[in-house]
């Protein structure tokens, strides 16, 4: 299992922007993805995560900034560099008068991959792989997609909306996967909007709003930075003015002797304000990624 | 047969070639049975044709050497005139549309294009498919009209028929490598075919009315199908100046294509 800790970039996209004529598609967007890293880009519908994967790959040509990609820029690499790399499309479609076998060996050999795991993947996403393309159902065609992502050991997967039109226990499945892959050595990007699968999976995530990177940081430290929630017990409760004109306090709310409220930054005032008064219960209720998120929005 | 895109897509069109197979046996067998019932009557056909406008001979490609008391002849009017144009057209211009407006519309390109292939790759190789597919129908279509004329004891020489299925594989080739430049300058199918269908519709008529109206006379240059038929090669053989200029043509508009492709936004 490769580390983790070493800081050594396979993914470097510095300042990737992209002007559909005069329209904004995505603009100085930058972030940088360790080798064997999660990295989530999350982002609503028609933020820009599409674009910036797209122009990544030079599927759409941006307007300036680069992408480097095992420290190469993409037209540098060589054909067992581009092969190591596996990327599944947002609005991912196929040819329907083939087989799913007879797509994904097109697809493997298109990339000149020696190692296949087609098979397995396959049966633990419960895929046919015999059924004409065009019989299958949206979910199955996805499933499709995310055995063509992982089925050559790819070095890099560079993923969009995987699980789109899959049901829970094939997004489980999915993740399962992708987690696999990833302690083999995979380095996975992830654009999605699902935030519980980022939160399950990725260790960093990029925010994207508006074509912009808003935020790129752990999840952890993206928690820390945002407002808590707090509910403290006492056995005589302050004041409420004593309480609110703590610094960072807001959204106050006493009910018998439990005071709640929402604070951020650091809590050390808030500690020496209650130090003073005898506490029975302290909780600290961390926000989950979507509470994050909105903030963003 | 999923080795590369040139194979895959050979592939894709067996079913397409078994269906031009078999329509084109009809009709070669159609044609040349029609004519061996008419070949009592020539003489009255060739004065038939003789007393119609030369205006409208001519929009009906037809041309001043026109001879009906020959099989040659009447496949020069009936086939090659109208009907094998038609067909190698549709042929060359829905294969140019495919390689790159076709797969963008059916979103099936992004995923092709995320490999190793690299466009230039992709290009070339669906180029080739292209090539392929117009050389196999027209090897059709001369097959049909040697061995029913065989059959049916007609008249056809063999070096004549070669070169005007030469030429109309390039006429082919032509609006075909131009359906491949504005699908990949576009990326738009309907556009494509649009504007390629309406090209082939205008080059047509430039090259049937301009040569009656002496004041435009020299429009007839600009188009594809002067060079197609000028010369009469099922009569005459075949023109090497016209050749060349076919693969003038076709080969500066899929240099151009290259060109356009390299910087076109795949989705």
């Amino acid at each position: 299992m490769p580390s983790k800790t070493k800081d050594e970039y396979i993914i470097e996209v510095s300042n990737l922007t992209k002007f559909y004529g005069k329209t904004k598609g995505i603009e100085n967007v930058s972030f940088h993805i360790k080798k064997g890293e999660i990295f989530g880009l999350m982002g609503p519908n028609g933020s820009g995560k599409t674009t910036t994967l797209r122009s990544m790959l030079n599927l759409i040509q941006s307007s300036s900034g680069e992408t480097k990609i095992f420290s190469k820029n993409l037209s540098n690499l060589s054909k067992i560099e581009m092969s190591s790399i596996s990327y599944l499309p947002g609005e991912f479609e196929t040819y329907g008068n083939l087989s799913g076998k007879e797509y994904l060996k097109y697809i493997s050999n298109l990339r000149n991959a020696k190692k296949n795991n087609t098979n397995i993947l396959a049966d633990r996403m419960d895929l046919d792989l015999n059924k004409k393309i065009k019989t299958l159902s949206k979910g199955n065609k996805q499933k499709i997609g995310i055995v063509m992502a992982f089925m050559n050991k790819p070095k890099i997967a560079i993923l969009d909306e995987p699980t789109s039109g899959l049901d829970p226990l094939k997004q489980q499945e999915f993740q399962n996967i992708a987690k696999e892959h990833n302690d083999e050595g995979c380095t996975i990007l992830l654009s999605s909007h699902i935030l519980h699968e980022i939160e399950a999976l990725c260790e960093r995530v990029g925010i994207i709003k508006d074509g912009n990177i808003i935020a790129s940081e752990q999840i952890s430290e993206l928690k820390n930075k945002t407002i808590k929630k707090y509910e403290i017990s006492f056995e005589k409760l302050p004041t409420k003015s004593q309480i609110s004109k703590i610094k960072g306090v807001s959204n106050l709310d006493i009910n018998k002797n439990i005071a709640t409220f929402t604070m951020h930054g650091n809590i050390d005032n808030l500690i020496k304000a209650i130090s003073k008064h005898v506490v029975i219960n302290l909780r600290i209720i961390e926000p989950d990624l979507e509470e994050i998120f909105l903030t963003y929005y | 047969m999923f080795r590369n895109v040139y194979l895959k897509n050979l592939r894709d069109m067996r079913n397409n070639l078994i269906y031009w197979t078999i329509g084109i046996t009809i009709l070669g067998l159609y044609v040349s049975y029609a004519y061996s019932s008419f070949a009592e009557n020539l003489d009255t056909w060739n004065e038939l044709l003789k007393s119609f406008p030369e205006e409208l001979m001519h929009f009906f490609g037809g041309s001043e050497v026109m001879d009906m008391t020959t099989f040659a002849g009447f496949l020069n009017l009936e086939i090659f005139g109208i009907m094998g144009p038609i067909m190698l057209i549709i042929v060359g211009i829905n294969s140019g549309t495919h390689i790159v407006a076709g797969e963008l519309n059916n979103k099936t390109l992004e995923m092709v294009m995320s490999t190793s292939i690299g466009k230039n790759k992709y290009l070339f190789q669906q180029t080739l498919v292209m090539i392929t597919r117009i050389v196999i129908i027209s090897i059709i279509l001369w097959g049909n009209f040697f061995i029913f004329a065989n059959l049916f004891n007609l008249e056809l020489e063999l070096n004549k028929l070669t070169a005007i299925m030469f030429h109309l594989g390039l006429l082919s080739l032509s609006f075909g490598s131009f359906s491949l430049l504005i699908g990949s300058i576009t990326g738009n199918k309907a556009t494509t075919l649009g504007l390629s269908a309406g090209i082939a519709v205008l080059s047509y008529f430039i090259n049937s009315i301009s040569p009656m109206i002496k004041s435009i006379e020299n429009l007839k240059y600009s188009s594809v199908f002067y060079y197609y038929k000028h010369s009469e090669p099922l009569i005459n053989g075949i023109n090497f100046e016209s050749i060349l200029v076919m693969l003038f043509v076709s080969l500066l508009f899929i240099i151009l294509s290259f060109v356009a492709f390299k910087y076109k936004d795949l989705y």
